[in-house]
């Protein structure tokens, strides 16, 4: 897959510059453009290669001998020679030392250029291992074994930190569910600059975590991160080298991991402040561990001791008064520490009472999760994209959308998906399962929540870990700068349930399809 | 013979040859061979018409993809059909006027649809040429694409639209004063809001040279045009073609966003002859991915957006709309029509017919491997330029067919009328 940069050539003078702080007139500006400098990461066991061509051996001799005559006496030449040796293959497949005879299987890009030459000598099959490396939410778009399917995109992206570009059009299904839906809208003629990708104007990704009223004080000192992005709690637990990197590829690009309690003794304290701290138990509560520790999370769901076996939807039922107060002592005492508190909430029937109970605490913000496969806990589940959507506009019929920070994740796997579910009403997205495909780990079966999610079990050097998110970041960061500026926009805040810049399946389809008759297909 | 023309003898005619066989299904269909849009059903189905120039064997899927919504899930109603042969298919007529104005030139192509704009540089000169060889053999038009107008088109020009892109790479006032049509590009759909794409390996000496620009230099173009914020800026660019070729024709090419209706009506206002909508799951030489599916809509839903908003304003018979971006066969052809559309502009389709594969590799160094998307010396010659021409117009020939055939069963006895009836489609998507 080629590849691109999108960043604008820097001359020398201006790295040195940009590294000292100082405007090219001279001045001390103070400025710092955000940017995530990526470094290409190769991957640290062999990716596995989409194709499979292979070679009927009788049909090659036989082909080889015919070609032999056909050129004869000519072949005293060097050209005529060098025609004959010339392979069907311009990727190099058949350029082992026996050719065709033993094919170099991971260069083969599907092409299919040796099938058109010789259909009866060689045929080209799709490689089976693919299958073993996610699960079925990740299969869904394209087949995975094309170079367009979301885990050859995360794997690309990781290894290059940069934006996937490739030849020919879509080759994926029209529409799938949820975030697969939508399209965002653009603008034929406003851009934020009139100097295409290449040095465009400062587009910014930053998004504040807390509440956006209070008084000037307050909002001047805010906790922000540099993407809409975080590590939510990881799928697997307490693995120690994942833990590691993921915190420090937090802190190196300026966005958070949420951590459970039990595995922050693996992080130096340096780290801590790229940390949202996930409290899951109320036996935490009083953890010394958490000090630099910014934000907290108090899950909702545990923390009312209700058990992933149960249905989520009865924490509605069970939040009474009794809970609600111990819950916001709980809030109080954290507050008292000048943390910011986040409640992670499930996506149940119920929800929105649920919100508008909840919000009269002192918080600063809610985290919706869905499962990993996007769909909410609801009796008839859906995916996270029409809930959100509810939820965004409720809390801004109620007034109180800007008093909090909305974070969601569940089924967030893709670049795209982050501004979609922003148009949605999202500040920030988690991402889950993500991160553990950037960094090759091997699913072991469906991965559905972090309770029944398993994976192979994996060593790997963080810092390698750390640069390969780091590219991950790098390369969402650039897409998300290209929707942003297919639309003219300038700010990701601005984007924040901006519905009028999505454009959706169903809402287009009932409009467009008006008065042609449905039939089942 | 030099070593590459030994090459182009070995490689090119055994290519063509596997080409024909594969389409007459003789050999081991290759298991990776087409994805949820161009299905190995299509992509044969294609080879097929474009080697017998006739309509394909029931057994081959020739209609629709598999890719589970719009056209692919749309089909017509022929429970109502009128008889078959009632009507006799010589009387259906196929040709559409592409100025609807009262005033100016009438520009009539002899089917419904035209080629797309592919690049000197995208392309190679070999295919080029090709589709402008077979356009005039159909009598319809080709599109320059934005890397200029190379000379070798010159014989050509009558059937040739001049692209204005936004990186105005090889505008020149003479290629202006040659062609039919100039077409404004002022979107892509396959990388709406993001200007073309040409990376540095396919930017050769002659692909630079007829750019103005530098070898081995990837060459993005903006987005949108520098020179245009408003409809009254539109209207100014329309102005200064004017003044170059009083008589050409002005298409606006553009892509689908939630307010496409409003771009159409604008360039109708500014003079355009024919409003061009480009939906995002269309071809490119090169595009980030991300592009690809997610900004702006699929053209099925644009067509009857657009027709619909330009008949509500009693304009939509002095505008020709043209739509693009996906549309494979000649049943979404004719399905586009019956969204509202006038005409289509078709390209993968195009490259299929002699011998693409949908692979997708168009964006690296040597681009296309069978010589298609590449400016590469040798591989742009393993397409041999007569039998390319015979092969696309070999397609067009079979969708023709495959146009009255539809027509007639539906009792039409022209496309045009065809033009917005929705009544006749089903559609079994979710
Ligand atoms: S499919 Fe293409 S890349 Fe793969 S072996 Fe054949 S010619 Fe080479
Ligand atoms: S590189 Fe592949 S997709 Fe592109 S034109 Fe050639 S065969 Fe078609």
């Amino acid at each position: 897959m080629e590849i691109r940069e999108t960043s604008p050539k820097q001359t020398n003078l201006h790295k040195v510059l940009k590294n000292k702080n100082i405007h090219p007139d001279g001045k001390l500006s103070g400025y710092h453009r955000f940017s995530i400098d990526t470094v290409y990461t190769p991957p640290r066991i062999p990716k596995p290669f989409s194709f499979l061509p292979t070679v009927n051996k009788i049909g090659l001799t036989k082909l080889l001998v015919k070609e032999v005559f056909h050129y004869n006496f000519k072949l005293i030449k060097s050209d005529y020679r060098q025609a004959l040796m010339s392979r069907p293959c311009i990727y190099g497949v058949f350029s082992g030392p026996i050719g065709g005879f033993n094919p170099i299987k991971e260069k083969c890009t599907g092409c299919l250029r040796c099938v058109q030459e010789y259909p009866d000598v060689c045929n080209v099959e799709i490689n089976p291992e693919f299958d073993q490396y996610t699960d079925s939410f990740w299969r869904r778009k394209d087949p995975i074994y094309s170079s367009t399917s979301p885990y050859s995109l995360i794997i690309n992206e990781a290894e290059t930190g940069k934006i996937p570009v490739k030849g020919m059009g879509y080759k994926g299904s029209f529409a799938d569910e949820g975030w697969d839906s939508i399209w965002t809208d653009m603008s034929e003629i406003v851009r934020p600059t009139r100097d295409g990708i290449y040095g465009r104007e400062f587009i910014s990704t930053k998004v504040t975590i807390g509440s956006k009223l209070g008084t000037y004080r307050e909002l001047s000192d805010p906790i922000e991160s540099s993407l809409p992005i975080l590590f939510d709690l990881t799928p697997v637990k307490n693995n120690k080298i994942l833990i590691e990197t993921l915190a420090k590829a937090s802190e190196k690009n300026g966005t958070y991991f949420l951590i459970r309690p039990s595995e922050i003794s693996a992080i130096p304290r340096k780290f801590h402040k790229n940390l949202i701290y996930s409290i899951e138990d109320m036996k935490y509560t009083n953890h010394k561990s958490y000090q630099d520790i910014r934000i907290i999370e108090i899950n909702i769901v545990k923390a009312i001791g209700i058990e992933q076996s149960m249905n989520y939807n009865d924490i509605w039922k069970r939040l009474n008064s009794e809970r609600i107060a111990e819950i916001e002592n709980l809030i109080n005492k954290l507050k008292s520490n000048g943390k910011k508190i986040i409640l992670r909430i499930p996506f149940t029937d119920g929800i929105l009472e649920g919100i508008e109970k909840l919000s009269k605490a002192d918080i600063d913000g809610f985290h919706l999760f869905a499962n990993y496969h996007g769909q909410t806990y609801e009796h008839s589940p859906r995916f996270i994209s029409r809930v959100l959507r509810e939820v965004h506009e409720f809390m801004l019929k109620k007034n109180i959308r800007d008093k909090f920070t909305l974070v969601t994740s569940g089924g967030i796997i893709l670049a795209e998906h982050v501004p979609k579910a922003i148009i949605f009403g999202a500040d920030l997205v988690g991402i889950d399962t993500t991160p553990l495909v950037a960094l090759q780990m091997r699913f072991k079966g469906e991965c559905v929540d972090a309770d029944s999610a398993e994976f192979y079990r994996d060593s790997f050097d963080v810092e390698w870990g750390v640069n390969r998110l780091t590219n991950l970041f790098g390369a969402w960061h650039n897409q998300i700068l290209e929707i942003l500026s297919a639309m003219g926009m300038r700010d990701i805040r601005r984007l924040r349930g901006d519905i009028g810049r999505a454009i959706i399946k169903e809402e287009m389809e009932a409009e467009a399809f008006e008065g042609i008759r449905r039939i089942t297909d | 013979m030099s070593l590459i023309e030994l090459k182009i003898n070995k490689h090119g005619k055994a290519i063509n040859r596997g080409i024909d066989t594969l389409a007459l299904l003789k050999s081991t269909i290759p298991p990776a061979l087409g994805n949820f849009r161009w299905t190995k059903d299509l992509i044969l189905s294609t080879y097929y018409q474009a080697l017998m120039g006739e309509i394909p064997p029931e057994t081959m899927n020739y209609k629709t993809g598999a890719s589970g919504g719009g056209f692919d899930k749309l089909k017509f109603d022929f429970t109502e059909s009128v008889s078959y042969d009632s009507i006799s298919q010589s009387e259906i007529k196929l040709s559409l006027e592409l100025n609807k104005r009262r005033n100016g030139k009438s520009l009539t192509i002899q089917q419904p649809t035209y080629g797309g704009g592919m690049s000197f540089g995208s392309v190679s000169l070999n295919f080029m040429l090709a589709r402008a060889i077979a356009a005039e053999n159909l009598q319809t038009l080709t599109c320059t694409g934005e890397g200029g107008y190379p000379t070798e088109l010159f014989p050509y020009s009558k059937n040739i639209i001049t692209q204005v892109a936004t990186g105005l790479f090889g505008v020149r006032e003479e290629t202006i004063q040659k062609s039919p049509m100039i077409e404004f590009k002022y979107a892509q759909g396959a990388k709406p809001g993001l200007g073309g794409h040409l990376l540095a390996d396919k930017v050769t000496a002659s692909v630079a040279k007829m750019r103005d620009s530098v070898e081995f230099s990837s060459l993005f173009s903006p987005s949108p045009f520098h020179s245009v914020y408003s409809v009254e800026d539109h209207k100014k660019h329309v102005d200064w073609i004017k003044a170059v070729n009083p008589e050409a024709l002005i298409s606006v090419k553009v892509s689908t966003p939630k307010d496409v209706e409003m771009v159409a009506i604008g360039s109708y206002y500014a003079g355009a002859n024919v409003i061009h909508i480009d939906g995002g799951y269309g071809g490119t030489g090169a595009a980030p991915e991300i592009a690809k599916k997610n900004i702006a809509m699929p053209i099925e839903y644009a067509i009857p957006r657009v027709h619909k908003f330009l008949e509500q304003e009693g304009v939509r018979d002095e505008i020709t709309l043209i739509a693009s971006g996906g549309i494979r066969t000649a049943y979404d052809v004719t399905k586009a029509i019956a969204l509202g559309a006038d005409g289509v502009v078709i390209g993968t389709a195009e490259n299929i017919a002699v011998g693409c594969t949908h692979c997708g590799n168009c964006e690296r160094g040597r681009g296309c491997q069978i010589g298609i998307a590449t400016s590469d010396e040798e591989l742009s010659q393993y397409r041999d330029l007569s039998w390319s021409v015979e092969r696309i117009t070999n397609m067009y020939k079979a969708w023709k067919k495959q146009y009255k055939v539809i027509l007639a069963q539906l009792g039409l006895k022209s496309i045009q009328e065809l033009r917005g009836r929705k009544d006749l489609l089903l559609y079994g998507g979710k």
